[in-house]
C-alpha cells in the first residue's frame, strides 16, 4: 500500500481524471473532496460490504428446520 | 387482516398496524420498502424475521444485538428521530446465517433501526468502528 502524507488543501491525482483532495482535517475524521468522472463510481466502503452482507443474508437455501436448529442452539 | 404470503411461514395474516416501512430501503434491496417482523415462540423474541411484503422470497433474518455483543452501544445519527419520529428505537443486527453457527456472522456497522411506535425503520452505517462480519458466536466466546 502506498501511503502519502498531505495537509489541508492538497491533493492526489488517481488514474485519469481522478482528483482526491483533503479538504479538512479534525481529530480522527478527514473530509475529502472526489472529483471523478461520471463513468467512475465512488462509493463508501463499509457501503458496498453492507450490500454485499444484505445480499447473502437474503439468499434463500438455508430452509426454516435449519434456522430453527442454528438460533435454538444460540438461544440456549 | 392482512393476508401475506411468506418465504418461511408460508401464508399468514398479520395485523395492518404490524406493518413496517422503510423510510430509506435496505441497502441493496431499493424496491421493497414494505415489511413484517415475525417472531417465533420456539426460538423467543431474541430473532425476527423481517419478511418483504412486496417480494414474498425476500426476508432476513434480524438478532437483537444484545445476544451477540455484549459491548454494544452504537451512537445512533442525530437525523434519525426526524426520519423515524422520536421515541425509544429497537436495534436489530441483520444475520448472515451459513452452514454452522459458528461460520454464521452478523452486521454490527450497520443495524436495522424501528420505530416501534411510529413504525418506520431504516438501516444506518454507524460512523463507529463497527465490524460488518462479526461471528454470531462472539458473545458465546466471551467477546
Amino acid at each position: 500500500m502506498l501511503i502519502l502524507a498531505r495537509k489541508t488543501g492538497e491533493a492526489l491525482l488517481v488514474g485519469d481524471g481522478v482528483e482526491i483532495k483533503v479538504v479538512e482535517v479534525s481529530g480522527d475524521k478527514v473530509k475529502l473532496g472526489i472529483s471523478a468522472p461520471s463513468d467512475v463510481k465512488v462509493i463508501r466502503k463499509e457501503l458496498v460490504q453492507t450490500i454485499e452482507q444484505n445480499h447473502q443474508a437474503a439468499q434463500m437455501g438455508v430452509g426454516l428446520p435449519a434456522i430453527r436448529n442454528l438460533l435454538g442452539k444460540l438461544s440456549e | 387482516m392482512l393476508k401475506i404470503k411468506t418465504r418461511d411461514f408460508g401464508e399468514i395474516e398479520v395485523n395492518e398496524q404490524e406493518v413496517i416501512e422503510f423510510k430509506e430501503p435496505i441497502f441493496g434491496f431499493k424496491d421493497q420498502k414494505k415489511f413484517v417482523l415475525l417472531t417465533e415462540d420456539s426460538i423467543g423474541a431474541d430473532f425476527a424475521w423481517l419478511q418483504s411484503l412486496e417480494d414474498e422470497t425476500l426476508c432476513f433474518i434480524l438478532v437483537n444485538p444484545a445476544i451477540v455483543s455484549m459491548e454494544y452501544q452504537p451512537v445512533l445519527p442525530f437525523n434519525l428521530e426526524q426520519t423515524l419520529g422520536s421515541g425509544e428505537k429497537m436495534l436489530w443486527l441483520v444475520v448472515v446465517l451459513k452452514e454452522t453457527l459458528e461460520s454464521s456472522t452478523a452486521n454490527l456497522k450497520s443495524p436495522i433501526v424501528i420505530n416501534p411506535i411510529t413504525r418506520l425503520a431504516v438501516q444506518v452505517i454507524l460512523d463507529e468502528n463497527y465490524p460488518v462480519r462479526y461471528p454470531l458466536t462472539g458473545r458465546k466466546e466471551g467477546h
